[in-house]
């Protein structure tokens, strides 16, 4: 079981790690850089000289990530090449925004999906998972701007429930933003439920067909304990890696969703560090999303491990 | 000798790769409705020059802001551009670019796969991780690096995709060729001495052709969603093309005035992706195993 | 076969007071599209209580789905058609789900055909025997003790732990017995077994009908039985009803119909099943001729195949090691260790042993597919053919590639579904430069039609692939082809003609046969020596008549008296034999010796001598000659499992 997790521990630093540095030379080959971004067109070339300078963009591209290494797992990320301050405060903010909103359609929105698969498996073909499968293969066609706009259209236009955008700023608390998640919320929720529910559904179908919940049934058990100890263990281990898929893939449609709602979040963020090229910010966003990435993929093995007896016990051990 | 000589031998033929796929499509009704909505998109795109006389680009300030009348069916927008035929012309650039980038990511994702799973070992670790760490960076973003540092053609676009998805079909397709490599025919062809590039094209990619095309309908979906996002966010196509993302991101503003300027360009995307679904589903359906042979026996 | 033969079924209970199954004109048919697929046909049938039914039938016949039925379930897309089904005086068609699960609950129980899959694989062992025990829902602890009660009953080795298991800790056998212990928990009043054994190494077969035979007589209850094995029907039924294509075609007591079968596709069923008694291959059945009702059993004989004359070495494999260890682990040894045979041209030789005897790990091997830890393996041969075959495929050249060609086990994966027979055939032909070969030639070799070659493995049967199998072996022009368990996945009435087909290309094109496999009556049938394996190491070799003679290894013998064959006296056979298969070979000594019956102190330390029988039968054995002639009933009861 050790080796198990330190293994997979292990491939997860690897990655995080193989992410940054392909992020980090990727932005190395930007044309033009972030000291005449930040000094504009009309900046003299000595001008821009000290700016990259003071920037430390004259070292060699090995060196300055390696010092960056450095700094980052000692806290320190650096400063935001077109503000000035620091960068982990600046993401720290915008992250606990994002958490916020990923956090409740994570909760919902997984929960929401995992019960409407298990259902329309379990009445394959019949009317409630005909509907079902019609709503998730929407929920599928549709893409995120078009989900946030047509709910803006619905519930901040025509029935002023909430509001259209977040007016609060980067700094508002959570109480401010409070009201104006749910419609981001929702968004999201559609777009993350769909494959979750396709993927719950099918799973559902493939252990009902085993051969061991057919003995269950002959053996006369009652459909809730069917339901519940024989076929759901089973059917949630493929849809484990789906969820965790998915979850992290929330991040890249948190960056459209939250543009669309003005939401002071990671995805705005990143979208104005990547018009700025601001380097600092985009790497520790990136390593933030690579994080959200292989933590989810772990607890997912986590929770393979613990409804799988196989992970648990290896056959060896008889 | 025994029955086999004694039958007379009805004419079986083979039927080739492609008419199978054609018959099971055919067999499907959903797969059959998917592809009809697929191939009207193409359709509609192609013809958009015939369909319309206005032109797409072309502003007329005269006529900005119009709701739906004969002579312009789904209005105008802010510039006074005919909605219809900037939807028209809209499927043009998002078919062209999803299938091609679709195409290429696909291709280059089964050739991984196939020399990923079929040398195994070291090599196939190194593959399997580097592309996890692609998929580890969110695709917007790493769409965002590379459109941010080549430019916005259409090309970089492709590249884009390629980079963001090519981790993914390589491990969808890894995995169906591990399923075939233990195969006894595979086992065969070993024996034989073949190479790993004969029999990866004459006996693995035969056999995975099938999860290869459903895969290929599934991503182009994923494409579709994903280029029109990334024109929506304003790093895809720039203005005046005209995009559908960028039309809705162009005039949601106005959506009180004329909604119909947003609306056309969503129905077009949803009616090609949810093609493209149905279209994946059923050929999923109808090239799957048949089920007769588990009743009887 | 005579009828004093089948004496065996006399002895067992059958009480005789109403009938526990009653089947009217039942008929099962599938829905595929808008056609209708009968599959199974009128059937009607009865069984009375205590009594053992064995249905018989080939794939395909509708005997699995007539089992479910008698639990009153279909698969998905099937409905009953006409007639009644009645288990326990209740309509099982008729009733409502509510008692639909009464009935399940206290009437009818079954053991499906592969425990190992039917086990919930996230449940513990008596959580899965508790939710069968009912009667005492609510109470832990009584459910608990007979959960453990149960296990004892079907003597799995430590109950009480068992309990705290999952299925996957178990070996197929073991599953097994926690199936029927599961199915036995409800005590029903019938017990429908699919298949039991099917899949199970002899030896564990053997002690698993045991097992079954003694828990009806204990506990009374009628049994429906599945098969398609006529030996283990034989030995464990007593009435028996034969299927063909969804309708039986004769039923009566076990005893009667096998011994004198009345209609033509019964006969044929027990005409083509290969004995270890009986030298040869048995006639093939014509299934044509049964359709047009001919008796064509009369025309055929068991045909006796001649060993080749002089010997023309074709492969010589010396010394052979193969070691799958990473490390050495104390106390145990390589997976194949100090093998050595030879394969003469013409010859068929059988290499024997079950599951983890190393068979299939040695052909790879001399095929170039597994890399060796030691020994030579070389390929004889005039004109050049011949050379080392030290080195894997991609080492050995064109001509050592081409010498030797392989057959597969299973037909279905043994062609690429998505080339046709013409391609497949033609690709060997092509990479050698085979000459004066082509697609006809080779499918007339295997007695195939030519225009066979436009079709697609999903267009033939199970045995026209396995035809096409072989022309594409045969078409490379080999001298050695190896042939993995090539007729064990087909049915009885095609494996004949497999077998006959062997046999005329190793006498027409000089072929070697290296025939893997673990089933003595197949053997018996075609081989012309074999060299029996326990745990990767050779414990005998002889001709096929020495093998079966009465002079052999203790392991030998073990595997012949656990073949259950149509006729034999079944109960006249030992018992219950320690049935599980070490999982990995000991370091030293001799192999078997932690089964042995003759086992003595020096056989765990000094590797066995070998015993020369004759010029061409070698047994490595410590005991001597005397011991080993037919080693005694007695002397193996002593090896009993707990």
């Amino acid at each position: 079981m050790l080796t198990f997790f330190a293994k997979r521990i292990g491939w997860s630093v690897f990655t995080v790690l193989l992410a940054t540095v392909l992020v980090f030379s990727a932005i190395q080959s930007l044309p033009g850089d972030a000291a005449s971004q930040i000094l504009g067109q009309n900046a003299t070339p000595s001008a821009v000289a000290t700016m990259r300078q003071q920037l430390g963009l004259d070292d060699p591209p090995v060196s300055r990530f390696v010092s960056w290494l450095g700094n980052a797992l000692q806290g320190n990320f650096g400063n935001s090449l077109v503000s000035g301050g620091s960068v982990g405060a600046e993401v720290g903010s915008a992250l606990i925004n994002t958490s916020l909103l990923a956090g409740i359609t994570i909760v919902i929105g997984v929960l929401l999906s995992l019960v409407l698969g298990l259902v329309a498996g379990l009445t394959r073909d019949r009317w409630p998972d005909i509907s079902i499968s019609t709503l998730a293969l929407v929920g599928m066609s549709v893409p995120e701007f078009v989900v946030a706009t047509v709910l803006v259209l619905l519930f901040s236009i025509y029935i002023p429930l909430f509001p259209a955008v977040v007016i609060a700023g980067q700094n508002a608390s959570v109480a401010e933003i409070l009201p104006s998640v749910w419609l981001p919320a929702g968004a999201l929720i559609c777009v993350l439920a769909a494959y979750i529910i396709r993927m719950m559904r099918t799973s559902v179908i493939d252990v009902m067909d085993s051969e061991f919940v057919r003995t269950a049934i002959l053996k006369g058990n009652s459909t809730p304990r069917i339901v519940f100890k024989h076929i759901l263990p089973s059917a949630m281990l493929p849809t484990l890696n789906v969820i965790a898929m998915n979850v992290a893939w929330l991040v890249g449609g948190v960056v459209v969703v939250e543009s669309i709602f003005n939401y002071p979040g990671i995805g705005t963020l990143m979208i104005r560090s990547v018009q700025t090229r601001d380097l600092p910010a985009i790497l520790l966003i990136t390593v933030m999303s690579a994080l959200t990435y292989v933590v989810c993929n772990l607890l997912a093995d986590f929770a393979a491990f613990l409804l799988n007896p196989r992970l648990r016990y290896p056959r060896s051990a008889k | 000798m025994s029955a086999t000589t004694t039958t007379a031998a009805p004419a079986f033929t083979a039927p080739g790769s492609f008419g199978r796929v054609v018959r099971s499509i055919l067999k499907s009704r959903t797969a059959t409705f998917g592809f009809a909505l697929v191939i009207l998109n193409i359709l509609l795109a192609l013809l958009a020059p015939v369909l319309t006389s206005f032109d797409p680009i072309a502003t007329d300030a005269m006529n900005a802001l119009q709701e739906s009348s004969g002579e312009h069916l789904l209005g105008t927008d802010a510039l006074g551009r005919d909605t219809l035929t900037r939807t028209l012309f809209g499927g043009q650039y998002a078919l062209a670019i999803s299938f091609t980038a679709t195409a290429l990511t696909v291709l280059l994702g089964s050739v991984i796969a196939g020399i990923a799973a079929y040398r195994g070992g070291i090599v196939d670790d190194i593959i399997t991780r580097v592309l996890d760490s692609v998929l580890a960076v969110p695709a917007i973003l790493s769409m965002l690096v590379v459109v941010t540092i080549f430019g916005t053609g259409p090309w970089v676009i492709i590249l884009a995709v390629m980079v963001v998805y090519t981790g993914g079909v390589t491990r969808i397709v890894r995995a169906t060729v591990m399923d075939v490599l233990p195969k006894d025919y595979i086992t065969a062809a070993k024996a034989r001495g073949e190479g790993m590039f004969s029999i990866l094209a004459r006996e693995v990619f035969p056999n995975v052709l099938d999860i290869i095309l459903v895969e290929f309908a599934m991503r182009a979906s994923w494409v579709v969603l994903l280029i029109s996002s990334l024109s929506f966010l304003g790093f895809g196509a720039s203005p005046p093309t005209p995009d559908w993302g960028l039309m809705v991101a162009e005039n949601r503003n106005l959506m009180s005035v004329v909604p119909l300027a947003t609306l056309s360009p969503i129905v077009a995307l949803a009616t090609l992706i949810v093609g493209l679904n149905l279209a994946a589903d059923g050929l999923a359906k109808s090239l799957g195993v048949d089920r007769m042979k588990e009743v009887l026996g | 076969m005579t009828p004093e033969t089948i004496t065996s079924n006399a002895g067992r209970r059958a009480v005789k007071d109403g009938d526990v199954v009653q089947l009217r004109n039942l008929g099962i048919s599938y829905r595929t599209g808008k056609r209708e697929v009968a599959v199974l046909k009128g059937i009607t049938l009865t069984l009375g209580k205590g009594r053992i039914l064995g249905l018989v039938g080939e794939s395909g016949s509708g005997k699995s789905t007539l089992a479910t039925a008698l639990l009153g379930s279909l698969r998905t897309g099937s409905f009953v058609s006409t007639g009644t089904a009645s288990v326990s005086g209740q309509d099982v068609f008729a009733l409502g789900s509510k008692e639909l699960r009464r009935f399940r609950i206290s009437e009818v129980a079954m053991v499906p055909q592969n425990a190992g899959s039917a086990l919930t694989p996230t449940m513990k062992i008596h959580e899965q025997i508790a939710e069968a025990l009912h009667s005492l829902k609510g109470n832990r602890a009584a459910q608990r003790s007979r959960a453990e009660e149960l296990l004892r009953l079907v003597r799995l080795p430590n109950p009480a732990q068992a309990l705290e298991r999952y299925p996957h800790q178990f070996s197929g056998g073991q599953q097994q017995r926690i199936g029927i212990a599961v199915a036995l928990a409800a005590n029903p009043t019938l017990l429908v077994l699919d298949e039991p054994t099917t899949g199970l190494d002899v030896v564990t077969q053997a002690a698993i009908l045991d097992l079954l035979s003694e828990l009806q007589g204990s506990l009374g209850m009628s049994m429906v039985m599945v098969s398609h094995d006529l030996g283990v029907i034989d030995k464990m039924c007593t009435d028996v009803a034969v299927l063909r294509r969804g309708e039986i075609v004769e039923a009566g007591a076990t005893r009667e119909v096998l011994a004198n079968p009345k209609h033509p596709y019964t006969r044929g069923l027990v005409a083509s099943v290969p004995r270890i008694d009986v030298p040869g291959i048995p006639p093939s059945m014509v299934q044509d001729a049964i359709d047009a009702g001919e008796d064509w059993v009369q025309h055929q004989d068991v045909y006796r195949r001649t060993a080749p004359q002089g010997a023309v070495p074709v492969l010589s494999v010396e010394s052979l090691s193969i070691d799958y260890r990473r490390k050495h682990i104390p106390g145990t040894g390589a997976t194949v260790q100090d093998v050595s045979f030879t394969v003469n041209a013409g010859e068929v030789v059988a290499l024997v042993g079950e599951s983890g005897s190393g068979k299939s790990s040695i052909a790879n091997a001399i095929a170039g597919l597994q890399k060796t830890g030691g020994g030579r393996i070389a390929l004889a041969g005039g004109g050049g053919a011949g050379g080392e075959l030290a080195k894997t495929v991609s080492g050995r050249p064109k001509n050592l590639r081409q010498a030797i060609q392989l057959i597969f086990q299973n037909a279905d994966t043994s062609l690429n579904p998505r080339q046709t027979v013409q391609t497949a055939i033609q690709r060997p032909i092509n990479l050698f430069s085979v000459k004066n070969a082509s697609v006809q030639q080779a499918l007339a070799d295997v007695d195939l039609p030519a225009s066979y070659a436009r079709r697609l493995p999903g267009q033939l049967s199970g045995g026209q692939r396995q035809r096409v199998g072989i022309a594409r072996a045969v078409a490379a022009a080999p001298s050695l082809v190896l042939a993995d368990e090539v007729v064990s996945a087909l049915d009885v009435s095609v494996q004949s003609s497999i077998l006959r087909l062997m046999d005329e290309l190793s006498r027409e094109k000089s072929l070697g046969f290296l025939f893997i496999t673990h089933d003595l009556a197949v053997v018996r049938a075609i081989a012309d020596r074999v060299v029996v394996l326990y745990l990767g190491r050779v414990v005998e070799e002889g001709t096929v008549e020495e093998i079966f003679a009465s002079i052999s290894h203790p392991y030998t013998r073990l595997l012949l008296d656990s073949v259950i064959e149509l006729g034999d006296d079944h109960d006249a056979k030992l018992k219950a034999v320690k049935d599980e298969i070490p999982a990995a070979p000991p370091e030293l000594g001799c192999p078997f010796a932690s089964r042995c019956p003759l086992v003595r102190d020096v056989c765990h330390t000094v590797a066995p001598p070998t015993i020369a029988v004759s010029a061409s039968h070698n047994i490595k054995c410590h005991a001597d000659v005397a011991e080993l002639t037919g080693v005694s009933a007695e002397a193996l009861e002593g090896t009993r499992t707990c």
